[in-house]
């Protein structure tokens, strides 16, 4: 294992070496050069895919997607997968004045070499860092200018529901899940010229080539997720990243409905690990990260039928080890929390996302007053210190009452916090804006508007209590992510002005600029409230959700009616489930599937 | 080492070398702690944890090394917790056998940018105090001027800095703090060695020593106070009770602890 790790240390002199002169002027110079654990180096193998995600390293490190897909690519096939994250301005700065194009970290090739260059798209605040790293890379930024040795842009992830506002860009988008067609996509990268390894792209499932095609194209589901192992052996980086910790997805999909949740929808139906994968892979995992902290993740993770199994059997196994569960619902929170024992350290984070009960209806959050209490006495009972509570403004049906009720609810949460866990009990509550998303029933409801966000955000503040740290969203950020998530190809030129004028790094509060957006919108004739008001553009994407479904879900919320959760109630006919497409549920830890196809 | 009677596993300290380069030069402080705990842990290696509310794995790695540097031969010390790696009693009796088979293990286990050089066991009462640091640093700058420039300085009989931190600004005598400099020609400029003392009062640091030392570099004109492609490697450090580590040795035997003018 080592020779190949070792032959880094010595064969990076030469990419470091050269990068000297910069790193020495950069923040976080380590962001640059590679050097974690289970590093793959490959360096006859071909094709060459690079693999990006566009926000900082520390950021990027720290996304199980990528993980996937660098495991898979350089572990299973012949190809070799390299990685380039967005470099941080003060470098950015450095790149082009040295006429330095962008370079992947495992082989200091430029990143303009690769046949396929892929990045997943976590939400449309990352946007225009793609196109910044296709800059720095020295790949024209719109694929029709690209040309014969240019890599094919592949773009996939959750923000790919909506990806007209990129599509531009993009020579081709994969919707849904990767894992069955990595091979295919591999195979289609190996194809000699650009135009064929795109004509072959196309031909894949999922695979959305703009311009292309007739009708949407189904988001791709990973049907023998329950069967597959996790990855055991991922990239660990000797950099501090966001996320320090060995990580196992333990089921995929989220049966709760939350009606604003583009997650929850996009990822149907619900797939769970057995609990003897989970604990194998745990073991595995621990050995080859040397972390001394698992974490069980999924959307909900006190979902998953096996938590306490499986939490059980890791802490038996390796005493000394903490396992966390980084995603709890408010409504299970409490009773898993208290079957897991009173051994835990550290914050819990819940998120009730509204803070009054018909809102809660509305948005079809299986939440009422008494569970948050009780999930709250379950945290400090159960040893941890800390409490955070995630909120939502601008709703849709919301009133100013429910948003000033957020201070009731948070001031009510402290004093239940003090009294069972004194001084030491932290309670902090964040408050975010709510965007509309592709392929949620809330996908055409309107933006609510900065003007209302601002006034709510302020009547939270003034009703707010002491000892609660309050944390809310740039209204600003919000307001952009809503254009591009249900824009046409206007906001792909709306995209590119703002690039143009300066927006890079749009998801982080030091960096973006509303003012830079909306000049970019004026010189484009955009008002950006409108167009965040205005019908989504038709995606080209189908969801696989029924749109009778979909419709239904807009007129119960509109009646404040909850629709139960199909993993333990009837099943809803949101449409996912179809053929092979199931829920498979593995509550034993054994590895026969329970599902409940339809 | 253990603690009698307080219920923890028996463990053993030993002394770490390892070298950083590569990727690793780029690494903080914490970082380097942490990435040797993890190679540790994936060598199979169990660290003792200390006391306490949130046990830490009882590693420590001694002067922490500047973000950029390179290092030859840096120490840490740690705890490892006895038997954890299947040794009996026999293999712990052939202490060379088992710390070397520890090495090797630790080695396969490092991330690219560390190398485990040795292992070998220590006393418990053994603390990393540093009392002096060699350094290296590349330039790519005329070796008369630099040796010039280094006249200069050290014929000053202080050099005075304002450093500024959280608490406040304080002023260091970079003048007191080097033990000696020596300048060496290399095909691309020169190589500007030095030693810095470690004692109470606190240390220099290499790039204030660098740019103390370019200012004064009359030749340079322009570029006076800066080295753009100056590169720095740590070539050992001697620490109190300890044998010298990596060009420490060598460096102490032409040096003694005196200061002296080279150039």
């Amino acid at each position: 294992m080592s020779i190949t790790q070792k032959a880094v240390f010595r064969g990076a002199g030469d990419l470091e070496e050269r990068l000297r002169p910069l790193l020495r002027r950069v923040r976080r110079p380590g962001r640059y050069v590679g050097g974690e654990f289970n590093l793959r180096l490959k360096p006859a193998a071909e094709p060459l895919v690079v693999l990006s995600y566009p926000d900082v390293y520390e950021i990027g490190i720290s996304n199980p997607a990528l993980q996937i897909l660098y495991s898979h690519v350089n572990d299973r096939t012949a190809a070799v997968a390299e990685r380039a994250y967005c470099p941080w301005p003060d470098m950015a700065s450095l790149m082009r004045d040295a006429d330095l194009p962008l370079w992947t970290l495992e082989s200091g090739r430029p990143v303009r070499e690769a046949q396929v260059w892929g990045f997943t798209l976590p939400h449309e605040l990352t946007f225009t860092n793609v196109l910044e790293m296709l800059d720095l890379a020295g790949v024209p930024i719109m694929a029709a200018d690209r040309r014969e040795d240019d890599p094919v842009v592949v773009a996939g992830g959750p923000a790919v529901a909506h990806p007209l506002s990129l599509s531009p860009f993009v020579d081709a988008f994969f919707a849904g899940e990767v894992e069955p067609w990595v091979d295919r996509l591999v195979a289609a990268a190996a194809c000699g010229r650009r135009t064929d390894r795109i004509a072959a792209l196309a031909d894949v499932p999922g695979v959305w080539v703009p311009g292309r095609g007739e009708g949407p194209v189904p988001r791709q589901v990973h049907t023998a997720f329950s069967t597959c192992t996790p990855v055991t052996r991922p990239l660990v980086p000797v950099l501090e990243a966001v996320h320090d910790r060995a990580v196992i997805e333990v089921m995929r999909g989220c049966s709760a409905g939350c009606r604003f949740c583009q997650a929850g929808m996009w990822y149907r139906p619900v797939r769970e690990l057995p609990v003897a994968t989970v604990v194998a892979a745990a073991e595995d995992l621990l050995r080859e990260t040397g972390c001394d902290e698992v974490s069980l993740v999924s959307l909900s993770s006190c979902d998953y039928s096996g938590v306490v199994e499986a939490v059980t059997a890791i802490r038996e196994l390796r005493p000394g080890v903490r396992v966390s569960l980084p995603s709890l619902r408010v409504d299970s929170a409490a009773v898993k929390l208290a079957a897991l024992g009173a051994r835990q350290r550290g914050s819990v984070t819940l998120a009730p996302e509204a803070a009054t009960e018909p809102l809660r209806a509305t948005i079809n959050k299986h939440v009422d007053d008494t569970q948050l209490e009780e999930a709250t006495s379950a945290v400090f009972r159960g040893g941890y210190t800390g409490l955070k509570l995630y909120f939502m403004i601008g709703l849709p049906g919301e009133t100013d009452a429910d948003a000033t009720h957020i201070a009731s609810v948070a001031a009510a949460t402290a004093r239940q916090a003090r009294e069972i866990a004194g001084g030491r009990a932290r309670v902090s509550v964040s408050v975010s804006t709510f965007v509309p998303k592709a392929a949620t029933p809330f996908a055409a409801e309107p933006f609510v508007g900065t003007e209302t966000v601002r006034r709510r955000q302020q009547m939270v503040r003034d009703a707010w209590p002491r000892g609660v740290r309050l944390s809310t969203h740039d209204v600003g950020t919000s307001l952009v992510e809503a254009v591009l998530a249900r824009g046409g190809v206007e906001a792909a030129v709306l995209v590119r002005e703002a690039w143009h004028r300066g927006a890079r790094f749009d998801g982080w509060s030091e960096h973006f600029s509303l003012e830079v957006w909306q000049a970019a919108a004026r010189s484009i004739g955009m008002d950006l409230e409108e167009a965040a008001r205005t019908e989504p553009a038709a995606s080209p994407i189908d969801p696989l959700l029924d749109e009778a479904f979909l419709s239904r879900e807009q007129e119960r919320a509109a009646a404040g009616v909850r629709t139960q959760d199909c993993r333990t109630s009837a099943c809803t006919s949101c449409g996912v489930c179809a053929g092979p497409i199931r829920m498979d549920l593995r509550p034993t830890g054994t590895t026969q599937s329970i599902g409940r196809g339809l | 080492m253990s603690d009698p009677g307080s219920g923890a596993p028996k463990s053993e300290r030993v002394l770490l070398t390892f070298a950083r380069g590569g990727p690793g030069r780029y690494l903080s402080h914490l970082d380097t702690v942490r990435a040797l705990q993890r190679t540790f842990a994936r060598a199979g290696l169990d660290l003792a944890l200390s006391a306490g509310m949130r046990p830490k794995p009882r590693l420590a790695v001694g002067l922490p090394l500047p973000v950029g540097a390179a290092a030859v031969a840096e120490l840490a010390v740690a705890d490892v917790v006895a038997g954890c790696a299947g040794d009996d009693d026999r293999d712990a009796k052939e202490n060379g056998a088992r710390t070397g088979r520890w090495q090797a293990s630790l080695h396969a286990a490092g991330p690219p940018g560390i190398e485990v050089l040795d292992v070998e066991p220590c006393s418990p009462g053994v603390r990393l105090q540093p009392r002096l640091a060699v350094y290296r640093w590349s330039l790519g700058v005329p070796e008369d001027a630099t040796a010039a420039a280094v006249r200069s300085f050290v014929g000053e009989s202080s050099v005075p800095i304002e450093r500024n931190g959280p608490k406040g600004s304080r002023v260091v005598d970079l003048r007191t703090s080097i033990d000696a400099f020596e300048v060496r020609g290399t095909a691309h400029g020169c190589e500007l060695w030095f030693g810095v003392r470690h004692e109470a009062h606190g240390a220099a640091r290499p790039s204030e020593v660098l740019e103390e030392v370019m200012r004064r570099n009359v030749i340079a004109g322009s570029d006076a106070g800066t080295a753009p492609d100056a590169d720095l490697t740590r070539c050992g450090v001697v620490y109190a009770g300890l044998a010298a580590r990596g060009l420490a040795q060598e460096w102490l035997e032409r040096h003694g602890s005196k200061t002296q003018q080279a150039g």
